[in-house]
């Protein structure tokens, strides 16, 4: 008995012994570490993948770049059930009545941050002096150039971060917007001498950034900083100028090839948004981050018409209804039929009802002869008789509900319509000793309209806006050319427009993030924190 | 007479140790003592524990409750204890028979308490622990344990999540400490469980239960303690007991409690009508037409009043009758060296919402058993086995719930087409996307109301979710009296689980927008299990005053959860019958899986002192490693320390009528880890879809990597610091008895998902976000007795708490409050703030409604004379510009209320005559508020409760409470205000029960030794002020937050799944 319980006692120690603090050390499984990250090249490709991610990123609520900038302009309403009620960051986006406490509106301010904390941590963890991590280096400067380029025109003076943020960086004050250009020069230039050309990417690889995507890019930024007493034009000319010195690009012959699945990372196309059809899955919201699925875009189906139905008359339009956003409006029709430039009016637009002789006679395509749509649009004060057309909800390019259409962000006719502005601005043409008008004329007869013998700035704006209609391209431009208060004070009287030049076009500083930063962030003027 | 199966047992444990040692050490001059041990009833009482005080001398009554002792000649005092009797202490005076009456001891002075890792006798304890027995459980009929406990303690809030059939309650036990996890700690038979455990176990199966509820009590627990410790003894079987079955059935039907009151078809067109001729006239009130504005409304609002009728009661529609059923068999037995107890269970719950879609089934079997192998060692194991199945639909959602589509669907619509001409074109397209009933019925789709709301029951069809979850729990140990007084108790715990969940979804068009193009299944698996070794060595001795305990124990934990998902599209048949992968056609998202392990190492120890039983002295500490902390970080180091006084046992006590008076005082630390998953110390990297995805140009998906979250280098343990002062007071002879208890609770450095800056760009790290104080005051009352053949016991339990932010990090929100809704008038309602109680109310203040044009235009900037409300029209909400700066913004949003109660009451009845029985629960709560977000702001045309019809404002009625009909909401009466914060108080009857024994006379010739049959009936009735329904509101899971976890939704009401009213039928028999 008593070697029994000594055996026992002993057995106890041991236990008691046993038990250390060793078994502690469980390693997750399947599981990376940061430490243990950021080592390959290949672990500095896939940072860079995640880098790009929320470039294309799209929002079933709240903020689609697509849809905000489209619906902002003098182009498009917003659409959606009318009564100010149905995602209101759009409805609000359109009326200019936009409260920094709307529901989800930072998501937008969410997805740029997103990008440049992905470049940032990329940028922190990369040898500088390491050539293979050269062209990874400088597509993350352009990316975090791209996303802090969006940011500050929506925004005016944001938060400027060129590495991850502390635990004692929570509280930081916007930066004012000449700095944050600065910023953004000094990317794209760090990126421009290091990236490839275009036609040194394989076919894959096309939707990375390129060198003459850098240079647009960055003469696109020189005109957005360009004021009466402190202009780039000249900067912007020179880079414009090497992208067509280049020779690498050209326009499509024809204007809607541009829109067409087949011809993406086209000739024409210096910087798209890439989209896929090999995700198979349906749209999912995610109702409280606001993301969806963005390797294919949702916002194809928002923009599609509501309750389209045409029946098994499928040969002329094949389209999916949708939710009913981005409605044209009239004026863009009539700027089309002032300048008579019928192959673009009837690219980009669809006749939904008939509206007056000149308008009728003017289109060749009316919907309703091929299907039908709901009533809520037609009730609707957004429905103004037409439909959109380019980046429709066509069948052929979904998957699920989600489109795979790419979206083009910088197109050469971009390109070629900045160089003119830059010109006509007292820049001169030194790659290629060019005038104005001759690269305005370019455009322009793509679509079949006369040449000009000379241009001046408001042909340019006026070429701008029927070349580029719902390409996120016309608000941005009414605010840097200084045209918004003009456009914008009593638009559309009695339909609930509240233009306010104190805002100078710019969107609040959501709520949310005001609240977070604990007062650090100040609201831009003319917004209430409500 | 009813024993205390488990303690008896225990009991004898330690009889038969002090039988086997206590050989006289010398000769001593000795004498006998015998007698005869009885019940007021007269009826002999067998195994009383017989103990000549200050020595280990004892013995144990026989079956005729009979004893002889042989005692020392300096022997002075006999003590006579029984469970569930009051001790008796007698003077020895040279007698040789001593004969004892004992009293039932309802109060339980003597009673013996299950504390962590061993057994106390309830007059010693110096913590606050409440201990409810099996007789107050099995008093309701309720599917789990948790309801059970429901108004019958203080300082525990029980609260439904829902009433939905198997869904977790929230159970707090002093107060919210944490925005995150706060469940307690559950331990079965020492067997530590989660809430599954609790959701697995039959609640007839259970002896008693104990709740630790002070820091000094729980301290044993260390790190997982923080949020307090509810014990659980399940039933064993008797030494020396003839098998017994017993059986108890019931049958239950169910319906809803409360539900809103909403406006039928004729109230709602009359309302909107009005509402859309006050926003066309908005203004310009003193020159519109009225045909005109007539016309208007006709072309908006196409239906007349007068027409409609009641319409659709959507409520009454989603609200069905539903029955629930219970079986429980058990069998218990014992011998001289073992007792076994079995029972197997089943039990079937159905929703009173959603029909066969809300259901709850389950089956459990448990197998107790205790053998002692020789004189020194013996061992118990339990396995427990339960098989559930529970169909769930979405609550508490605005989005997806079917309640807040019932409430805010329009009354016009019918719930079924009926025929297909009412279709619109789009929706014969899409016919096969329509949903219909089982006759092939289209149910309608509304032409008033569209976006998120839609037909209850068109939504219901999407939804077919199940989960089955098979767990099996077991324990294995062992006591080894090494020497005298010396046990070590080796235990081996395990706890396996396998869960099985489904959904799938066909395709569907529920409205314009609310449209899904291919069906889809998706499968997940999860399987786990948790193991335990842990091992105690207790030692106990008495030296003649000196009583002393001491216990050192570790324990080694692994837990280890795998999961897997899979999800396929465009499924063959869309019937439950196919809901299987291979019948879907095409492949969904990538099909992933997951792991993760769980480790904590523990060393604890504790030293129990007493002198006398006067002074109690306890001291607990113990040592965690837990591997979810940094290296540097892993240990966390838990004492405390607890003392009484109990000066009815001094000599000079002379106060008549208080027979027990103990005062006791504890401090003590616990910590929690629960909040933080098992690599949160660290920075994982995410890959995929995670950390973005981008396609290439040739359509490949090429996977980014991103770390998972900001990484927070510097977390450490959340520590629960808890002082409590307490007494103790028998009166009477103990008829009356009384616990009260103060104590101040500080959750410190509660871990929290930080709210950073979204600009950081990354989810948020963990964080240590502050302290969190619950204070407050306990107070239970019991007062039991009988007079002849009626016993009586009246419970009564208050509990005040104060519960406030004492601190915050200063440069990290930790959080911030719920939206609510969609639309310009949605907005933050609660907010979390240092010096105010968690997630209370925030919105602004009204000062009535705008009752003409002039009165909004004189309500203006005093500095620029611009109107404060410039989209205001007459009956409009006045928002009050609190700071005066001229602008109505979140800087006027004040506090409004709160969410958990100040006061909450409970109270039970008991009576029994003869054969007949009679028990109550009553709980009442006050000085809490609900957020009434049951109406969604922003939808236009969606049906409100019978508030907004009744007291809204119109011109012909501008004293009104509630503001002008609403469509167009351009001044934003649906935002956050005082007008939503409603009084959140209530009374409800819990359950009442009236049973019939029927004597054994009669029985005994069929054999059965006790018959009882009863009626019940729970929720019986809702006393409250709240208007949206029922008003117990628990909280939304997953709401907003990452953790999933989340306190910040409690008391938030978007459309609850009531709590069921059910009238049960039932009959127990013992074999």
């Amino acid at each position: 008995m008593v070697v029994k319980k000594i055996i026992v006692l002993a057995i106890i120690v041991s236990f008691f012994v046993g038990c250390s603090p060793d078994l502690l050390d469980v390693d997750p499984k399947n599981q990376v570490l940061e430490n243990n990250y950021y080592l390959t090249r290949e672990d500095m490709e896939a940072a860079l993948i995640s880098a790009y991610d929320p470039i294309s990123w799209v929002f079933h609520w709240g903020a689609s770049t697509f849809v905000t900038l489209n619906v902002a302009s003098d182009d498009a309403n917003a659409g959606g059930t009318p009564g100010g009620q149905d995602i209101i960051a759009y409805q609000g986006a359109d009326k200019f009545n936009l409260l920094p406490g709307m529901e989800r509106i930072e998501s937008l301010w969410r997805k740029y941050y997103a990008g440049i904390y992905r470049t940032n941590i990329l940028l922190e963890n990369a040898d500088p002096n390491d050539e293979e991590l050269a062209v990874i280096i400088a597509e993350a400067k352009f990316l975090r150039a791209y996303y802090y380029f969006d940011l500050v025109r929506y925004y005016g003076d944001v938060v400027l971060l060129d590495h991850t943020a502390s635990v004692d960086e929570y509280r930081l004050p916007r930066i004012p917007a000449e700095e944050v250009y600065d910023f953004i020069v000094n990317d794209l230039s760090d990126a421009i001498p290091v990236l490839p050309d275009k036609n040194q990417l394989t076919g894959d690889q096309l939707f990375r950034a390129t060198k003459s995507a850098a240079q647009a890019l960055l003469g696109k930024v020189y005109l957005f900083m360009s004021s009466p007493g402190n202009n780039y034009y000249q900067q912007a000319a020179d880079l414009f100028g090497s992208i067509i010195q280049s020779g690498i690009y050209d326009l499509h012959p024809d204007y809607d090839m541009n829109f067409l699945a087949t011809y993406e990372h086209g000739v024409e196309s210096v910087f798209e948004l890439e989209y896929t059809s090999a995700i198979n899955s349906t749209f999912q919201a995610d109702d409280y981050t606001g993301y969806s699925y963005d390797e294919a875009s949702v916002d194809f189906k928002l923009c599609g018409i509501r309750e389209w139905n045409q029946g098994n008359n499928t040969s002329v339009v094949n389209m999916l209804a949708g939710w009913g956003f981005i409605k044209p409006t009239r004026e863009l029709v009539e700027a089309y039929i002032d300048e008579n430039d019928l192959i673009r009016l009837n690219y980009n637009i669809y006749l939904g009802n008939p509206m007056s002789a000149e308008i009728d006679s003017a289109f060749d395509f009316y919907l309703s002869q091929y299907g039908t749509w709901s009533s809520e649009e037609e009730d609707s004060e957004d429905f103004e008789g037409f439909f959109r057309r380019k980046y429709r909800y066509d069948v052929n390019y979904v998957v699920g509900d989600i489109s795979f259409l790419n979206i083009n962000i910088i197109r050469y006719a971009d390109v070629l319509l900045m160089m003119a502005e830059c010109l006509v601005n007292g820049a001169t043409d030194a790659y290629n000793g060019q005038s104005a008008a001759f690269y305005v004329n370019q455009v322009r007869n793509r679509v079949n309209l006369p040449s000009l013998s000379s241009v001046t700035i408001n042909d340019i704006k006026k070429e701008r806006r029927l070349e580029f209609a719902f390409e996120m391209i016309r608000y941005w431009d009414l605010l840097r050319w200084g045209d918004a208060d003009g456009v914008f004070t009593n638009y559309k009287p009695g339909k609930g427009y509240y233009w306010d030049p104190v805002k100078k076009g710019l969107w609040p500083i959501p709520l949310t993030e005001i609240n977070r930063s604990g007062g650090s962030l100040i609201q831009n003027p003319g917004y209430i924190n409500e | 007479m009813k024993m205390n199966n488990s303690l008896k047992l225990i009991l004898l444990m330690g009889i038969i140790i002090i039988r086997g040692y206590s050989t006289p050490a010398q000769e001593l001059k000795t004498s006998i003592v015998t007698g005869k041990i009885t019940s007021i009833e007269e009826e002999a009482l067998p195994g009383v524990n017989i103990i000549v005080e200050g020595t280990s001398t004892g013995t144990i009554s026989d079956n005729e409750g009979n004893y002889t002792i042989e005692i020392p000649e300096s022997a002075e005092f006999l003590v006579f204890s029984y469970v569930g009797y009051i001790s008796e202490r007698l003077m020895i005076e040279n007698q040789t028979v001593i004969n004892v009456v004992l009293l039932p001891d309802i109060v339980s002075l003597s009673e013996i308490v299950v504390v962590g890792y061993g057994v106390q006798k309830k007059s010693l304890v110096t913590g606050s622990i409440s201990k409810i027995s099996s007789d107050e459980i099995t008093q309701t009929q309720d599917l789990r344990v948790e309801q059970a406990l429901q108004g019958k303690v203080s300082g525990v809030s029980i609260q439904a999540n829902s009433g939905q059939p198997g869904q977790n309650f929230n159970v707090l036990i002093r107060g919210i400490g944490s925005n995150g996890n706060t469940e307690p700690l559950y331990i079965i038979d020492g067997l530590k469980v989660g809430v599954d455990g609790m959701n697995s176990l039959n609640p007839s199966d259970i002896e008693s239960i104990e709740i630790l509820k002070d820091a000094a009590s729980a301290a044993i627990y260390g790190t997982q303690a923080a949020n307090g410790v509810i014990l659980i003894t399940t039933k064993q079987g008797n030494k020396r007991e003839k098998g017994t079955f017993s059986y108890n059935g019931y049958w239950g039907i169910s319906d809803a409690a409360v539900y809103p009151d909403l406006m039928n078809a004729n109230e709602y067109a009359t309302y909107m009508r009005e509402a859309y001729a006050l926003e066309e006239i908005g203004l310009d009130d003193r020159n519109m037409n009225d045909a005109d504005v007539q016309t208007i409304v006709d072309s908006r609002f196409p239906y007349h009043p007068d027409t409609l009728g009641e319409g659709t009661n959507w409520i009454r529609e989603v609200v069905n009758p539903a029955l629930q059923q219970s079986h429980v068999l058990s069998f218990s037995s014992g011998t001289e060296k073992s007792t076994v107890y079995i029972s197997g269970s089943y039990f079937e719950q159905n929703g009173i919402i959603g029909g066969d879609r809300s259901t709850f089934e389950r089956y459990t079997f448990t197998i107790n058993n205790f053998t002692e192998i020789n004189n020194w060692i013996s061992v118990k194991g339990k396995l427990d086995f339960s098989n559930k199945l529970q169909k769930t639909i979405p609550e508490n959602d605005e989005f997806e719930g079917i309640m807040s589509q019932a409430i805010n669907m329009d009354p016009i619509t019918p719930v079924f087409f009926i025929d297909t001409s009412e279709l619109r074109p789009v929706e014969i397209n899409n016919i096969s996307g329509l949903m219909k009933n089982d006759e092939g019925r289209y149910y309608a789709i509304s032409r008033l109301v569209s976006g998120d709301v839609c037909n209850p029951f068109a939504l219901l069809e999407t939804r077919n979710n199940y989960r089955k979850t098979a767990s099996i729990r077991g324990r294995l140990s062992a006591n080894l009296e090494i020497i005298k007084n010396l046990v070590y108790t080796p235990a081996i715990n395990f706890e396996l689980f396998n869960g099985l969940y489904s959904q799938w979804r066909p395709d569907f068009y529920l409205n314009s927008v609310r449209t899904g193009t291919r069906s889809e299944i998706v499968k997940n698996m999860e399987r786990g299990g948790n193991y335990i070794w842990e091992q105690t060595l207790h030692y106990n001795k008495t030296f003649g005053n000196h009583s002393i305990g001491l216990l050192i124990g570790n324990s080694y934990e692994k837990y280890n959860w795998y999961g897997m998902y899979v999800q396929n599209f465009n499924m063959r048949y869309l019937t439950d019958d196919f809901a299987y992968l291979a019948s879907a056609a095409d492949a969904g998202d990538k099909p992933a899986d997951a792991t993760f392990d769980n480790v904590l190492i523990s060393y604890f120890g504790r030293i129990n002192y007493n002198w006398k039983e006067k002074i109690l002295f306890t001291f607990n500490y113990r040592a965690d490693g837990s591997m979810k902390f940094g290296t540097d970080n892993r240990f966390g180091y838990f004492p405390s320390v607890s003392m009484g006084y109990v000066p009815t046992r001094e000599a000079w006590w002379s106060v008549p009528d208080i027979n027990f008076l103990k005062i006791r005082g504890s401090w003590g630390r616990n910590g929690s880890n629960a909040n933080l998953g098992s690599y949160d110390y660290v920075s994982i990297i995410d890959f995929g879809y995670y950390a973005g995805r981008y396609p290439s140009s040739d359509d490949q998906v090429l996977n980014g990597a991103k770390p998972s979250r900001v990484e927070n280098t510097r977390l450490k343990w959340e520590t629960s610091e808890q002082i409590d002062f307490g007494l103790d007071l028998g009166l009477f002879s103990n008829k009356i008895f009384i616990t009260a208890d103060y104590y101040i609770k500080d959750q410190k450095d509660f871990l929290a998902e930080a709210t950073v800056p979204i600009y950081v760009g990354n989810p948020s790290p963990i964080i240590n976000a502050g302290t969190i104080r619950n204070s407050g005051i306990e107070l239970d009352i019991k007062y039991s007795g009988a007079s002849g053949e009626f016993k009586y016991s009246i419970g009564a339990s208050a509990t005040y708490l104060m519960n406030k932010v004492l601190e915050m990090p200063e440069n990290v929100v930790p959080y911030e409050g719920v939206t609510i809704g969609s639309g310009a008038s949605s907005g933050i309602v609660n907010c979390f703030e240092v010096g105010e109680p968690v997630w209370y109310f925030w919105g602004y203040e009204t000062d009535g409604f705008f009752d003409d044009v002039d009165e909004i235009l004189n309500y203006v900037n005093e500095e620029n004379d611009s109107l404060l409300q410039p989209n205001a029209i007459p009956g409009d909400v006045k928002f009050v510009d609190r700071n005066g700066d001229g602008v109505i913004d979140q800087s006027d949003k004040m506090k409004l209320g709160k969410p958990l109660p100040t006061w909450a009451y409970g109270f039970t009845i008991n009576l029994s005559y003869k054969i007949f029985d009679f028990s109550a629960v009553l709980s009442a709560v006050t000085g809490n508020s609900i957020y009434n977000a049951t109406i969604r702001p922003g939808q236009g045309r969606n049906n409100r409760t019978m508030e907004f019809y009744e007291n809204r404002w119109i011109p012909d009625n501008p004293d009104a409470t509630w503001f002008r009909p609403t469509v167009i909401d351009d001044n934003k009466n649906f935002r956050e205000s005082d007008l939503f914060v409603e009084d959140g108080s209530y009374l409800k009857l819990r359950n009442v029960q009236i049973g019939i024994t029927i004597p054994s006379k009669i029985t005994r010739f069929l054999r059965i030794e006790k018959l009882r049959i009863y009626v019940s009936g729970s929720n019986l009735l809702t006393l409250t002020k709240y208007s949206g329904g029922d008003p117990e509101i628990g909280r939304t899971p997953g709401l907003q937050n990452a953790s999933g976890d989340a306190w910040k939704s409690i008391s938030i009401d978007r459309g609850f799944y009531s709590t069921a009213r059910t009238y049960f039928g039932g009959i127990s028999v013992t074999f």
